[in-house]
């Protein structure tokens, strides 16, 4: 008798389904709770922002219609989908505002450490596939204003790339790379960029290691980030050379280099706001910081 | 992680070698004295050469295999023939042992060609040129998936990109490498400069003797093989304990590698550039379940493994600890009957039931027997293969304390029993029996969060995920449950099996409803068996009554009971009895449970599923009799037992139900002796081929029992036939 347990039993099948969290089968299983998505299949539920084929492949219509999209937003500045005294308190913000796709909820807590903790990295298509709803909104609410003063407002579609200069994302320092092997928030950034052809740049760098920012007061963290960040003179000259607006159309009125930040959280936007006083300080041109994440803690 | 490579010339030969901390593998060779710990290495290398760029730590460990692999080729020589090259990398020839390395005798390889001519300083040369066509032929490789493998939305990354490997020559070629020379050490001062100190060369060889102890027989991702050296005092920083664990590999305790990697060795393929198939050393997952990614911390695309992800990453640049074992048991000297007591005797301390002794006396045969009277004298590195054993014993046969008499045979010989379980309640529910029936031995139960993660003890309790972590750690194993979920179908959870056994170790596979595979294996004698087909408390199993109803989809739409139905489970509950009721889905569990309230006018009816997470809770109060009637899901139909206990199985020709699936649950009711005889009912419209043969299943059992004269007799509060 041959001695392995697959060679004993290698014909035993059984009507269950395999163990559903180790054996996901990457196409049929849910990739949120791992279940088999055929069983749930169900069309006619509502989702608020329109959602990519690939979103809708990867999920179940259960997980699906749990997201917590955040699509009403009350805070102008910071995204956020209730009314909001950080932005009352500090109303000067060094980038124009933050949107976030989602809520930062107990749910996509668990699915964000499954990809940025965990390492499970084929989670990276489907968390920037979320992030696709709030940057279209995010890119046509800049398209609205800037046709309003304009005027002339035709409606066209969209071309995104016209109306952003650069996209780039939150750093992480160099032991944390070594630690985790990628950067979520660079991962994300690329894949907006590829989508949608914007020029991925990596213009910041983190500069030291700092201990895990949950161990921390809110004050503390607002603090700690300051002068975390420097710039990457390489790209940053780059992109000033490069910007000219070539791709811009003549009829867009702005001056500034406009850039989006990527990041996975917004929790009190110092992490941002660190970023982008950086980019200012150390940018010759005018810059016009808009800041897209994940989630919204 | 990244990782060095170094060629060294022991004894005339150069081999190569990758290391996670250089400066201790050029103490080793160049001196091999580790402080208190004296001189470590007899065979000192006459000089050496340290590859300065440090490679992802795959490529490290494939520049090895490529030396290897033209080393083989120049001594292949000998062989004549028998090996194909066509050029000096193609090996086929993996079972060549020859180890004289580099010296081939009248060699017609490439390399060696005419290499007796020249002087030593050549000769070094020569070996550094080798080293610098394996790292580049590495880097090709490597750099040759990433561009078969890159997904297209990574390419903007632009860290997978394609160079030119250039084969250096002369003093460039020099600046890319550091020469090792003997280093003497005279008083305070080594004759050449260290790039380690005194304190910590103490430190390494202290830790590596600690790291060779704890890892024994188990496989660690290098994060969990770190926490468990911390939390046994090893040493503190980084640098120290990936010494640690280099000088223990050196001296041959532990063995690294790429925690994904291309199979042993690796295929022999037609062309060496051709993508060789990698697998997660971990769990043994192919191909199918690796993603690539582009990766900081080796700086090329990395594999990693989707499978086991929820246990640790494990990937192509993550290190996999193994830890060598030697188990007790290979001295078959040591295979003489402990105590010099008899096979009867040393049963008989655990007053197991005719039936249970019997099939533990044929089992603690097999386990004693051993595999070394069948091959004498056997060299260590063949691997033996795992001798498995099944233990076929009704529902409520007392498996437990037929196991006892094995573990302690083997306890007694100093070896490792382990016991492992699908499920994590039924480790906790075992782990104070074993104690209490074995209060000398140290006992380890292991689960998702147990706090005895990184202990070490003889006996083993562990969920079969677990497993994972293990390499050729026991002498006994002990599959619990063989056939249910989530052992089948699942290839990990077989391969984990299989790693954790001791080359030759016997393998215990207990079931109740084995597979038909195992069965027909067991019938044809190609699979030692024993089969306990009584309870312990030697009564025959419930028949299940068959009772013909609706759907219960109908039933629950009607919202009324089919009139049988309902006089039995009245029945039931004046006869004081708890109910099983078990249904095919989750969402008709809550709806039945609803309706029985109404109709039983019994408020105490609960229903539960896999995703409630009161489960638990709802069980205990179940067995707490708070709880009187339980509907479930086949979640339940395994492990929890209940006293007095009457068995629904509703829509029992559906076709979650099979054979083994009817068998268990049936196997619910008469646990106790003072209960022997619960009722079974089988409730369908339909009698299906599965409701038959569970049927027939129980018959043949209570058939055997009788016959085997394992059932009380009448007269002394037996039961009668049916
Ligand atoms: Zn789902
Ligand atoms: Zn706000
Ligand atoms: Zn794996
Ligand atoms: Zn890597």
């Amino acid at each position: 008798m041959s001695s392995s347990l697959s060679s004993l039993l290698q014909r035993f099948r059984s009507a269950f389904s395999a163990s559903a969290q180790l054996l996901a089968p990457y196409s049929a299983a849910c990739c949120m709770c791992g279940k088999s998505r055929n069983d749930t299949r169900n069309a006619n539920s509502p989702h608020p922002p329109k959602l990519t084929a690939q979103l809708r492949q990867s999920l179940c219509e259960q997980c699906l219609s749990a997201i917590p999209w955040l699509t009403r937003i009350m805070c102008p500045t910071c995204g956020r989908g209730i009314h909001c005294d950080d932005c009352v308190r500090s109303p000067h913000r060094s980038f124009v505002c933050n949107r976030s796709a989602v809520q930062y909820s107990q749910s996509m807590k668990t699915l964000l450490a499954q990809y940025k903790y965990r390492g499970d990295e084929q989670l990276a298509p489907l968390l920037a596939h979320m992030l696709l709803p709030a940057f279209e909104t995010m890119t046509a609410e800049l398209a609205k204003r800037q046709s309003a003063t304009a005027s002339r407002g035709s409606h066209k579609k969209i071309q995104y790339a016209d109306y952003w200069d650069v996209i780039t994302y939150v750093p992480i320092s160099s032991e944390r790379a070594m630690d985790r092997g990628f950067n979520q928030a660079e991962q994300l950034a690329s894949y907006l960029a590829q989508r949608y052809r914007l020029p991925l740049m990596h213009l910041l760098v983190r500069e030291r290691h700092t201990e895990k920012q949950s161990f921390k007061t809110r004050s503390e963290r607002m603090r700690d980030t300051r002068s975390l960040f420097n710039v990457n003179d390489i790209e940053l000259s780059k992109l000033q050379t490069d910007a000219v607006h070539p791709v811009r159309n003549a009829h867009l009125t702005h001056t500034a280099i406009r850039v989006l930040l990527i990041d996975d959280i917004y929790t009190t936007g110092s992490t941002s706001e660190a970023c982008s006083q950086t980019l200012h300080q150390y940018a010759a041109k005018p810059l016009e910081i808009y800041v897209l994440t994940w989630a919204r803690s | 992680m990244k990782a060095h490579v170094y060629v060294v010339e022991v004894n005339g030969c150069w081999q190569a070698r990758a290391t996670i901390q250089p400066a201790v593998d050029e103490l080793f060779w160049m001196n091999g004295s580790f402080g208190a710990a004296g001189s470590l290495n007899e065979a000192i290398a006459a000089s050496g050469w340290l590859w300065r760029e440090a490679l992802p730590l795959g490529d490290a460990f494939r520049v090895v295999e490529l030396w290897e692999r033209g080393r083989m080729n120049g001594s292949g020589g000998k062989k004549g023939g028998e090996m194909s090259r066509q050029d000096g990398w193609d090996g086929k020839g993996g079972n060549n042992s020859g180890d004289d390395g580099w010296n081939a005798k009248g060699g017609i390889n490439s390399w060696d060609d005419g290499w007796n001519d020249k002087s030593e300083n050549n000769r070094d040369y020569e070996a550094l040129e080798r080293l610098n066509a394996c790292v580049e032929g590495a880097k090709r490789e490597a750099g040759d998936e990433a561009g078969a493998h890159i997904g297209d939305w990574w390419k903007r990354l632009g860290g997978w990109r394609k160079k030119d490997h250039v084969v250096k020559r002369g003093a460039s070629l020099l600046g890319m490498a550091e020469r090792w020379e003997r280093a003497a050490y005279s008083g305070e001062q080594w004759g050449v400069e260290l790039a380690i100190s005194d304190a910590e060369i103490r430190e390494i060889a202290a830790g590596a003797k600690l790291a060779a102890e704890l890892m024994q027989g188990r496989a660690l991702l290098r994060g969990e093989a770190h926490a468990l050296l911390d939390g046994a005092g090893g040493p503190e920083a980084t640098a120290g304990w990936s010494g640690a664990l280099q000088l223990a590999t050196l001296l041959g305790r532990v063995r690294l590698s790429g925690a994904v990697a291309a199979g042993e060795g690796g295929r022999a393929d037609a062309t060496w550039r051709r993508r060789r198939e990698r697998r997660c050393l971990r769990c043994g997952s192919g191909e199918a379940h690796l993603r690539r990614t582009p990766c900081a911390a080796c700086g090329r695309m990395c594999a990693y493994c989707s499978a086991c992800i929820g246990m640790g990453r494990s990937r192509e640049c993550e290190l996999l600890v193994i830890g060598q074992r030697d188990s007790p048991l290979a001295d078959h000297t040591s295979f003489i009957a402990p105590g010099h007591l008899s096979l009867e005797q040393r049963l008989a301390k655990w007053s197991l039931s005719p039936a249970q002794s019997a099939a533990a006396a044929k089992a603690l045969h097999f386990v004693e027997q051993g595999p070394y009277e069948l091959t004498p004298h056997s060299p260590a590195e063949k691997a033996e293969p795992i001798r498995n054993f099944l233990l076929w014993a009704v529902t409520g046969a007392g498996k437990t304390e037929m196991i006892f008499p094995l573990v302690e045979s083997v306890l007694l010989k100093g070896g490792k029993a382990l016991i492992a379980t699908p499920r994590r309640d039924v480790v906790i529910e075992l782990d104070p029996r074993i104690r209490k029936a074995f209060p000398q031995a140290s006992v380890v139960t292991l689960y998702g969060g147990s706090t005895q993660r990184w202990e070490s003890g003889d006996i083993t309790l562990s969920t079969t995920h677990q497993l994972l972590r293990f390499y050729q750690g026991f002498d006994l194993v002990v599959l619990d449950e063989i056939d249910a979920f989530p052992y089948h179908g699942d290839p990990i959870l077989h391969y984990a099996a299989d790693k954790s056994c001791m080359p030759g170790a016997a393998r215990l596979l207990l079931s109740a409803t084995p597979p038909n595979e195992l069965q027909r294996a067991a019938r044809r004698g190609k699979l030692p068996h024993a089969r306990v087909p009584v309870r312990y408390h030697r009564h025959p199993l419930p028949v299940p009554k068959l009772l013909r109803t609706p759907a219960l989809k109908q039933i629950l739409q009607q919202r009324k009971l089919p009139p049988q139905l309902l006089a039995a489970m009245r029945q039931s509950l004046l006869r004081d009895a708890q109910l099983f009721v078990f249904v095919q889905q989750i969402a008709q569990s809550a709806q039945m449970a609803a309706l029985l309230r109404i109709v039983l006018g019994n408020p105490a009816v609960e229903a539960t599923s896999s995703q409630d997470p009161e489960r638990a809770e709802k069980v205990q109060r179940f067995r707490s009799r708070e709880i009187r009637v339980l509907v479930t899901t086949t979640i339940l139909e395994r492990g929890v037992t209940i006293p007095r206990s009457d068995v629904y199985i509703l829509d029992a020709d559906g076709r979650l139900f099979d054979e083994a699936s009817l068998v268990q649950m049936a196997g619910r009711a008469g646990r106790s002796a003072e209960d022997p005889n619960g009722i079974v009912y089988f409730c369908s419209p339909e009698r299906s081929q599965s409701q038959v043969s569970a049927v027939r299943h129980i018959q043949t059992m209570n058939r055997i029992a009788r016959k085997q004269g394992y059932l009380l007799p009448v007269g002394k509060g037996g039961t009668p036939d049916e």
